[in-house]
């Protein structure tokens, strides 16, 4: 009698390393994507960081006091660009200042973080302190004001935790706080708009 | 029964904490959100006017058909005219179009002469064009660089003002140049023209005096076509009365009782003076316009009514006067 069930030994060799190594491949395969995309997930999501938006902050002070940092990583920046060198600057005088000197009753700076340098009759260089600066917003809620808005706040990323969850972002009334890719780090303003 | 009522009684517990969570999720502050905070600059009290003081009222809204206007100018016989875009748009009192000329760029500003011929200031130099809409000289730019802001006449001479070089040009009306005011001495006190932005406008009073805002020392300072200075008057301050922040006004406009009528940036507001600089009262506050508004070019018409051209809102505000 013919046996039906007759395979060829060498092809049923053939065909279970074929599928050993076709299922080593494939797990190999797997392993390599699974790590590929955990990690580039991770470098996409580590590529994010806060930061404030310029054209929504409101400068209502809460930068100053409620970031995890002792000293706010929330910092004063100046768009020179922008800048009119003015005698009398919005946010480096209170709004009615006795006289334009230095004395402390004239300034709006609560910690001296702005600071106002001569450059010729009548102009003023104003340069910002950012080991002193604590983002209050004063100065650049005084500068937009009564100025041309070249001063604003920006996250430091120098000093940023980069916390998940910004303690800040949670209590801006303005929702001013995004996240940016981290090369983007920074919502600077774009100088004049004639 | 009682197990009835103890169901009743399990589910409108379970309700009432629904509700409690619900409420405390929506309608709570956000967490430090309305806490005093001692860095808050508030600056509402410069905001608010004296409503004693208001001497105009709001006469209609007129919708600006661009999309970035940026002067306005009226006409002899009442026409209002506003540049923006690549154009100059011809209203009537009703903001009806009655006439569009394309330009060869941005107009930032525009002047109409008593022969109705339309002078525009396109970036750092002047056109001119016919009341039909052609274009009959284009003079050369006095300085390349220079960006011109305001223009203004009267006979045959027009003043031209360029807010990079921080004077004001004259020049006859078919746009021989022939000298300019202004000085970046600063010795020369008033007439040494600081301009922290952009804005610097020039209003002719006649043809041998020029009214202009030295916008950084916030004085409005009247010369003569030679150079030399007549008078001048502004006071610093952010009161009702004076001219605040880096460079106000920012905006003038002369009326027919030779009142001066200014706008300001900042602290947005409108307001007239007196010929000699006395604060007289105010035309309209920054509860008028859009927050943060500026760039509030001017014109007044025959009968004293003002016109306030806001680009933001794309929009001319007409104030009458009270006493109209």
């Amino acid at each position: 009698m013919e046996n039906t069930n007759t395979q060829n030994p060498e092809k049923k060799d053939i065909n279970r390393r074929s599928f050993l190594q076709t299922g080593i491949r494939l797990a190999a395969l797997l392993a390599v994507g699974s790590v590929s995309g955990y990690l580039l997930s991770k470098s996409l999501n580590d590529d994010l960081v806060w930061q404030l938006d310029p054209n929504k902050c409101v400068q209502c002070g809460r930068c100053a006091t409620s970031c995890v940092l002792k000293l706010s990583a929330v910092k004063c920046v100046h768009v020179y660009k922008m800048c009119g060198y003015c005698n009398l600057c919005g946010g480096y005088f209170v709004p009615q200042p006795k006289q334009l000197t230095t004395g402390a009753e004239n300034l709006l700076c609560p910690t001296k973080a702005l600071k106002r340098v001569y450059v010729e009759e009548p102009y003023y260089k104003y340069e910002i302190d950012q080991s002193l600066c604590n983002g209050c917003g004063k100065c650049v809620k005084g500068c937009s004001a009564f100025g041309n808005g070249s001063l604003h706040l920006q996250v430091s990323h120098d000093v940023c935790q980069n916390c998940n969850q910004c303690a800040i972002a949670v209590v801006c009334p303005a929702d001013a706080f995004v996240q940016v890719p981290a090369n983007k780090a920074y919502l600077l303003k774009d100088g004049w708009k004639a | 029964m009682n197990k009835k009522f103890s169901r009743y009684l399990f589910l409108a517990t379970f309700v009432l904490i629904l509700i409690y969570i619900a409420s405390e999720q929506l309608f709570k502050p956000r967490f430090g959100a309305s806490d005093e905070n001692p860095y808050n600059l508030n600056l509402d009290s410069f905001n608010t006017i004296d409503s004693n003081l208001i001497a105009y009222k709001l006469l209609k809204k007129i919708k600006v058909p661009l999309q970035k206007p940026k002067g306005i100018a009226i006409s002899a016989s009442g026409y209002l005219y506003v540049s923006g875009d690549s154009a100059i748009v011809k209203l009537d009192f009703s903001g009806n179009i009655q006439q569009k000329i394309i330009t060869s760029d941005i107009p930032y500003c525009l002047y109409i002469h008593s022969d109705n011929r339309i002078y525009a200031g396109i970036k750092n130099h002047v056109e001119v064009y016919d009341s039909t809409g052609k274009q009959l000289l284009k003079w050369e730019p006095v300085n390349k660089d220079g960006f011109i802001s305001s223009i203004s006449g009267k006979n045959n001479t027009i003043f031209v003002a360029d807010a990079v070089q921080a004077l004001v040009y004259l020049f006859t009306n078919n746009g021989t140049f022939k000298g300019f005011i202004g000085s970046s001495d600063s010795l020369k006190g008033a007439m040494q023209i600081i301009l922290p932005s952009y804005f610097f406008d020039v209003v002719a009073v006649s043809d041998s005096v020029v009214t202009f805002t030295n916008q950084g020392k916030h004085f409005i300072v009247n010369a003569r076509i030679n150079n030399t200075l007549l008078n001048y008057w502004g006071v610093t301050s952010p009161e009702i009365y004076g001219f605040s922040g880096c460079c106000n006004p920012s905006h003038i406009a002369i009326a027919p009782d030779g009142s001066v009528i200014t706008s300001e940036k900042g602290i947005v507001r409108v307001k007239r003076y007196k010929s000699d600089g006395t604060f007289k009262d105010v035309v309209a506050g920054s509860g008028s316009f859009v927050p943060d508004s500026k760039g509030l070019d001017l014109a007044v018409d025959k009968q004293g009514n003002v016109y306030v051209l806001e680009p933001y809102s794309r929009t001319i505000h007409v104030f009458q006067p009270l006493n109209n």
